[in-house]
């Protein structure tokens, strides 16, 4: 063993490290993952702040117009929106996202109940500066906002992590908004 | 135990771990086309943590055994420092398979998949996050190890006509 390892010469254990740092950096650069959840998150009246000069409909109250919007669905049709949420090719939300009340965290918040709360105030993740700054200049999620979003998501907030590309069929954007609105009433 | 014994051993265990590999390798590849909350999810997800444990307790073993019995470059053709660059990278494989299996199996018991004792809750999302970005990391470095390897083993045949594409010793 000690031959062996006198034989192997710096040079080839220096490649080993480029690639274990290579590979740490891996899961930000593609995915857009961070090694930690920060601790430091906005409290709730900070929260609260950020929308009390902003009107607001309640967006899941089946009085409300974004409710009473959604149209009636057939299974099939239920299917359909579920699906553009779940396996739209692009880059699936449910990698990163959960939506229902009772599912957790995963890598990205829960998106239960989103429209009507400002950007970047999920507990327990590290933002990127550029959601920090949208949430500071009073970005709220919005289906409208939502459409913006994830119809091109660097370019809406260029330097934001979520790393997949923008949905251009308006139709497919819908049908995640609906699942969204739909998921959280 | 005598060198031929352990270098059967070696071997055997090499071929299991190549073989547990490609298995996980699948898994890996049909997991995320399936719904997370489906039956078919949940009995992938097993499949994957009993499969990725075997792969990371043989690991744990052929690493073992490298160390008693190191493997010996049998090929005259192959200089001794290109051998020594292979092998740096395959035992950095089995510790990165190593290493996957500890990340890995704090990334299920911090999701709350393993839960030994009845009603404990492990779910833990900071946790969860730091574990699973570490599952990920040396998930990247073990097919960066393996694209290396298999480099280097083309190039050593071509330069050095020292024919053999191994990837795990």
């Amino acid at each position: 063993m000690k031959k062996y390892l006198k034989t192997a010469k710096k040079r080839h254990w220096l490649l080993i490290i480029i690639l274990l740092s290579t590979s740490f950096y891996l899961p930000f650069l593609i995915f857009g993952a961070y090694p930690f959840a920060t601790k430091i998150n906005l409290p709730e009246d900070a929260i609260k702040e950020l929308t009390s000069d902003k009107y607001l409909p309640n967006y899941y109250e089946s009085t409300s117009s974004y409710q009473g919007a959604l149209p009636e669905l057939t299974e099939e049709q239920k299917l359909l929106e579920e699906n553009a949420f779940k396996n739209w090719d692009g880059g699936k939300c449910r990698f990163c996202h959960t939506v229902k009340s009772d599912d957790r965290d995963r890598m990205a918040p829960n998106l239960n109940k989103i429209f009507g709360k400002p950007a970047g105030v999920s507990k327990n993740f590290t933002y990127s500066k550029a959601l920090i700054q949208q949430r500071e200049s009073g970005l709220i999620w919005t289906p409208e906002t939502m459409d913006g979003f994830i119809s091109n998501p660097q370019g809406y907030i260029p330097g934001n992590r979520m790393r997949v590309e923008g949905i251009e069929d308006a139709e497919t954007r819908q049908l995640i908004i609906n699942h969204l609105l739909r998921e959280s009433k | 135990m005598n060198d031929n014994k352990l270098k059967t051993l070696s071997s055997i265990t090499s071929w299991l771990l190549f073989m547990l590999f490609l298995v996980v390798l699948v898994n890996i590849g049909e997991v995320p086309t399936v719904p997370t909350e489906s039956p078919e999810r949940l009995l992938l997800r097993n499949f994957h943590i009993a499969m990725g444990s075997l792969l990371f307790l043989c690991s744990f073993f052929r690493a073992g055994l490298w160390l008693i019995h190191p493997p010996q470059n049998n090929n005259s053709k192959l200089p001794d420092a290109s051998y020594a660059q292979v092998h740096v990278l395959q035992f950095s494989l089995y510790c990165a398979f190593i290493a996957q299996g500890i990340s890995g199996i704090l990334n299920a018991w911090w999701d709350g998949l393993i839960q030994f004792v009845p009603g404990v809750d492990t779910i833990n999302h900071g946790l969860w996050v730091t574990v699973g970005y570490l599952h990920s990391a040396f998930g990247f470095f073990y097919i960066n190890l393996i694209l290396f390897i298999l480099l280097f083993r083309i190039y050593h045949m071509i330069r050095y006509r020292a024919f053999s594409l191994n990837v795990f010793a």
